[in-house]
């Protein structure tokens, strides 16, 4: 029984640290879709990162609104849960071995926070989908 | 002589290892074409062309011919290009994670739920970069790219659907 209640809690803090995360994603890419301050290395840096932020923006969105929406009315989630974490994954490969170069705005206190928040982004929303996956199969 | 008997008593034959493993589901290793021929024909076809496709890709890919077709052509960006071989890999592996999930006859529809997803975001992210890339009046590097895009969505989709309409005879019989 303590068991349980303490994997309980642990999930549901990993709920909370995506939803904090996908907010940072969230207000971090508007920002760099709006900001002035943002500067990339050239005009064709300044398009991919804008293009990529836009097609990101929308991914958060669209899968919080759908994993909320399906949470909300007791669907299964788990499948949600997996091809968001995989996405998820690929995105950060892609930033962290490509993209590195064409984003400047890391001296943001936003941007400072979705890039140390991330990783602990990603073990949640992994941690989530396997026992998403396990309270399913049971 | 007693202590030789206990010996070869320990040490089991190849035939009762071969027995043990034969019932462990780990080494249960079903070749692809097994669980080909448990799906409908449209399943098989759907597969075939896939693989067809994503052969010619690896031929264009590899002959240099889809090169001035790519966004960084255009755009002169490394990011691009890396971007690019980073999906490239990623694609090869979301194929193989494919064939894995067919050879061993679990998840299939789950597997390739996921793949379309991600795939998708490749689609979307890559055709975006080459409408915002491409000079004015260049379409045929944009047609190709959607077209070769979209069919391989299409087949996955197809896949998808026959899996899940196979499953569901399964649990009614």
């Amino acid at each position: 029984m303590h068991r349980q209640i303490r994997r309980w809690f642990v999930l549901k803090i990993a709920q909370a640290v995506c939803y904090v995360f996908a907010s940072l994603v969230i207000a971090l890419f508007t920002l760099v879709l709006t900001s002035e301050t943002f500067e990339p290395r050239s005009a064709s840096a300044s398009i991919l990162s804008q293009d990529l932020s836009t097609i990101r923006i929308w991914i958060v969105v669209t899968g919080l609104s759908v994993y909320s929406w399906r949470a909300a009315s007791g669907q299964s989630l788990r499948l949600t849960l997996a091809v968001l974490t995989v996405v998820a994954w690929i995105m950060f490969f892609e930033d962290y071995l490509v993209l590195d170069n064409v984003l400047f705005v890391a001296q943001h206190p936003l941007a400072t926070a979705v890039q140390v928040t991330r990783p602990a982004f990603l073990l949640a929303v992994t941690y989530v989908t396997f026992k998403q996956w396990e309270l399913e199969e049971a | 002589m007693k202590e030789d008997d206990s010996n070869a008593e320990s040490t089991p034959s190849k035939e009762e290892i071969d027995a043990l493993l034969k019932d462990m589901p780990l080494f249960d290793l079903k070749s692809v074409r097994n669980t080909l021929y448990k799906r409908s024909f449209r399943f098989r076809v759907y597969w075939l062309v896939l693989m067809v496709v994503t052969l010619s890709y690896v031929m264009g890919w590899f002959s240099g011919a889809l090169v001035p077709m790519m966004a960084s052509s255009f755009s002169n960006l490394d990011a691009d290009y890396q971007l690019h071989q980073l999906r490239f890999l990623i694609g090869f592996l979301m194929i193989a994670a494919g064939t894995i999930a067919i050879n061993f006859d679990r998840h299939i529809d789950h597997m390739f739920i996921g793949i379309f997803w991600v795939q998708l975001y490749f689609h979307i992210s890559g055709t975006l970069r080459l409408i915002r890339s491409l000079p004015d009046g260049e379409t045929f590097s944009l047609t190709t790219y959607t077209i070769i895009q979209s069919v391989i969505l299409l087949l996955m989709l197809g896949l998808i659907i026959e899996e899940r309409i196979y499953q569901r005879n399964l649990y009614r019989l």
